[in-house]
């Protein structure tokens, strides 16, 4: 008695495992992966890591690893590469580029608000585009690109 | 019954692991989402069934059901149940089903959190990952069966390892194989990179906080076990240069090196095929790692359990490595340089050195682990390479490492002009030249001047980072110090994190440095009251006494230590040793420690006459090694804040979620 109870205990076990596995194969609304726009993908990838490298070589810059001169020179490089990039996500998605900007939009409405409550930094120290801190004497955010002064 | 339930669903797990991964590697290649869901669900069910199968061999354990040869042959009524939790790993088939188990969870973690992105990789990540766990599954069922029964219900069983049964080794192991088992998931991502030719930068942004993850935990576990030798084995030591040891440090230092070079493909689409052959040796040494402790291939102190499965696993490093070259060579016209090094002062050159110099330790550790079995394949005599041979091989080279890691972070990305390079090393060199002229008159001994001054140096160079960090962001936002040290570390945790790993790293360096060159020890017999003098102080032995515990018969030594010369009491410490009643010719030792910042006071009970007339101990005065245990802490806190997630940035959104995406974080 036991024996079968315990063969119709494993083959339960097993059905019920074995039926989640194959569901998705005689269910196909239930699916979760879906295909994507790979080069989309990549090219917003590229443009991440250019922002961030940016933003690492302004970190250089102001602890002194970097010389003005290198500085100067791979800024305007990166953002020559960011900006290419940023044309080459608008020309292959031009959707993208614009739930990008709202999203930056709303991020930076958030952070800029936090900003203001914690800090006595007054609103004119921050990109107006992005929200992140800038220096008076910056000519572009370190963020986002953006040009501060004419 | 139940044990009979427990080995058919891992039958059945088996099974579907196999499934899992013929339609993970088919949904990947011919894009079909149903499969590829499939291959998910695969991932799951394995993981529930593991799950399952391991409360099964759980409840046997601490339920005393000892029809079960592995409970029979691992446990005893009288074991206390907090060591009864750990007979899972203290024997053969057990610690192959946590293996399996841990290997489960790691995946379903893995599949849950990426179930909406990364479309492309994940079915193949997901038959990566099934494919390690099929293989654990025939060891399970074929070789070493946790639920075999012998037929009859003994008694009681025959005892757990009494090396094992010390509270450290409740955690060290866990902490190992969370470390080891956690670097099958960036094997699997890079596994899934070659099959999808998916090779751009992605992946390796992807595993960066997957390896940090693992590599915490197996720095955590290398610690612990180091913690535990110095306890329980009582020979003043901490680190042997044992198989098993080495076994763990190897994964350690090519998932290290991986961690490190990684940054560099992320930065500048460098060292692709480096970075995949790396995570790949690391998965490889992380076997072969399981392979040495399970098959006792390498005679060790550690190698608890022995058996046939050495064949399998010998099996599977093969197709392991020949898999992995196809894919390799396959691949490799993908795997070329987006870019070169741009100057050797960069910080990309010094990452490449740092490479190389883990690669190099990396290798001599390899040879001088495996001498032993090369040369009784050729020779027929087994030569062994001892500790000595390590730490004159190994040791200068990890000395240059630590040199690297001070320097590196001094340097910037790309390039670093003459003047920059000026402003950076100025304060570090000249307060370490400082410090090793006036450590010179201390103690005037080369090597371990030079490893202090090395060590200082880094010291210096962190504390400048943080320092000039700190000036950097609050010349932005006119933060207070505080706040804007907090807020650095908050808002670059990769890059202050990885300075407090470096720094945990120097306070290890500094401990080893102290243990090694300038240790005193001394043997000794006493009689009651008597006492002997070392480094300034004074141990009086009182008296011995026996008490039962459990399972076993402790006999407990009490010694006074005072100072020396004003005879003023500082403490008393009570080395043991421990009788096992089911395994009596297997004493073990439990140390006397009195612990200081500047040293610990060690004594070892080595043995009694005329039931404690006269005890006879060893005795250590071990210089600065409390700071290998704080080193470890700082080191799992650093790395703690190097995945900690940013504050504000968001990862990449699924392109049909990004409204969602924007108001939730808005919000």
């Amino acid at each position: 008695m036991i024996q079968w109870f315990t063969i119709l205990l494993a083959i339960l076990i097993s059905l019920v495992a074995i039926t989640f596995t194959v569901w998705p194969l005689f269910n196909p609304k239930q699916q979760l992966f879906r295909s994507e726009n790979q080069e989309v993908i990549d090219l917003i990838h590229r443009k991440d890591i250019i922002l961030q490298s940016i933003k690492e070589i302004e970190f250089d810059y102001h602890t002194k690893k970097l010389s003005e001169v290198d500085f100067q020179r791979l800024n305007t490089r990166l953002r020559h590469q960011a900006l290419a990039l940023m044309r080459q996500i608008e020309k292959a998605e031009p959707n993208v580029q614009l739930l990008e900007e709202e999203l930056e939009e709303a991020i930076s409405k958030t952070r800029q608000r936090h900003r203001l409550e914690r800090t006595d930094a007054t609103p004119k120290n921050f990109c107006p585009q992005c929200g992140t801190p800038v220096a008076k004497d910056d000519n572009y955010c370190v963020s986002c690109g953006k040009q501060l002064k004419s | 019954m139940i044990f009979n339930v427990a080995y058919l669903s891992l039958i059945t797990a088996m099974l579907l692991a196999g499934f899992g991964v013929a339609v993970g590697v088919w949904g990947g290649q011919k894009r079909i989402p149903a499969l590829a869901q499939s291959s998910y669900h695969a991932v799951l069910a394995v993981a529930g069934l593991t799950t399952f199968a391991s409360i099964c061999l759980w409840y046997g354990i601490l339920n005393d059901r000892f029809e079960l040869a592995y409970v029979w042959n691992h446990s005893e009524r009288a074991l206390a149940d907090f060591y009864k939790f750990s007979v899972i790993w203290g024997g053969q088939a057990g610690s192959l089903l946590f293996w399996t188990f841990i290997l489960s969870i790691y995946s379903a973690i893995v599949a849950i959190f990426y179930r909406n992105q990364q479309y492309a990789l994940m079915p193949y990540v997901h038959a990566a990952l099934l494919s390690v766990s099929l293989f654990f599954f025939i060891l399970l069922v074929f070789s070493a069966n946790p639920f075999e029964q012998i037929g009859v219900v003994p008694a009681d069983g025959r005892g757990l390892n009494p090396l094992l049964q010390n509270y450290w080794m409740v955690f060290h192991p866990v902490m190992l194989y969370l470390g080891y088992v956690g670097l099958t998931i960036p094997f699997a991502f890079a596994v899934a990179a070659l099959l999808s030719k998916r090779l751009d930068n992605q992946w390796v942004r992807i595993v960066r906080r997957w390896t940090l993850i693992p590599w915490m935990f197996l720095s955590a576990g290398i610690i612990m076990g180091s913690q535990w030798a110095y306890m329980e084995l009582g020979w003043g030591g901490y680190w042997a240069w044992d198989p098993v040891e080495n076994a763990s440090f190897l994964p350690w230092l090519t998932g290290t090196a991986f961690l490190h070079s990684i940054l560099i493909q992320e930065r500048r689409g460098m060292l692709k095929v480096w970075n995949v052959v790396l995570i790949c040796l690391t998965f490889f040494l992380v076997i072969l790692g399981t392979f040495t402790t399970r098959s006792g291939i390498l005679d060790s102190v550690h190698s608890f359990a022995q058996s046939d499965v050495g064949v399998y696993f010998l099996s599977y490093l093969v197709l392991l490595v020949l898999g992995f070259l196809w894919l390799l060579f396959d691949q490799l016209p993908l795997l070329s340089n987006e870019q070169e090094i741009d100057s050797l002062t960069s910080r990309e050159a010094a990452f490449v050195a740092n490479n190389w110099l883990f690669a190099g330790i990396t290798f001599a550790t390899l040879w001088g682990t495996f001498f032993p079995m090369f040369s009784e394949i050729i020779t027929g005599d087994r030569i062994s390479v001892a500790a000595p041979w390590f730490n004159k091989v190994v040791g200068p080279m990890l000395m240059l490492l630590v040199l690297l890691m001070g320097i590196g972070p001094l340097l910037g990305w790309r390039r670093t002009s003459a003047d920059a390079l000026r402003k950076q090393f100025t304060c570090p060199l000249v307060s370490c030249l400082f410090f090793a002229a006036s450590f010179s008159f201390y103690s005037p001994r080369l090597f371990p001047v030079l490893g202090l001054s090395i060590c200082f140096f880094v010291a210096t160079t962190i504390v400048q980072e943080f320092v000039r960090g700190t000036i950097a962001r609050r010349s932005v936002t006119n933060e207070n110090p505080l706040t804007a040290l907090v807020t650095l570390v908050r808002r670059n945790g990769q890059r202050y994190g990885g300075y407090l790993i470096h720094f945990g790293i120097v306070l290890i360096g500094i401990a080893i440095i102290g243990n090694e060159f300038y240790q005193t020890t001394t043997n000794v017999t006493l009689a009651e009251d008597e006492s002997v003098e070392l480094e300034g102080y004074a141990f009086t032995y009182t008296g011995l006494d026996a008490m039962r515990a459990g399972n076993r018969t402790e006999i407990h030594a009490r010694l006074e230590i005072s100072d020396a010369q004003s005879g003023q009491l500082i403490s008393e410490v009570a080395p043991q040793r421990n009788l096992y009643d089911k395994t009596p010719d297997m004493p073990t030792s439990e140390v006397g420690l009195y612990m200081r910042p500047s040293e610990d006071l060690y004594v070892v009970l080595n043995g009694w006459e005329e039931e404690g007339a006269t005890a006879t101990f060893s005795i250590f005065i071990n210089p600065l090694t409390m700071w290998m245990w704080v080193g470890g802490v700082i080191l799992v806190i650093g790395t703690l804040i190097c995945v900690w997630p940013h504050p504000t940035r968001r990862s990449l959104p699924a392109l049909t979620s990004v409204p969602e995406q924007a108001k939730a974080t808005a919000s």
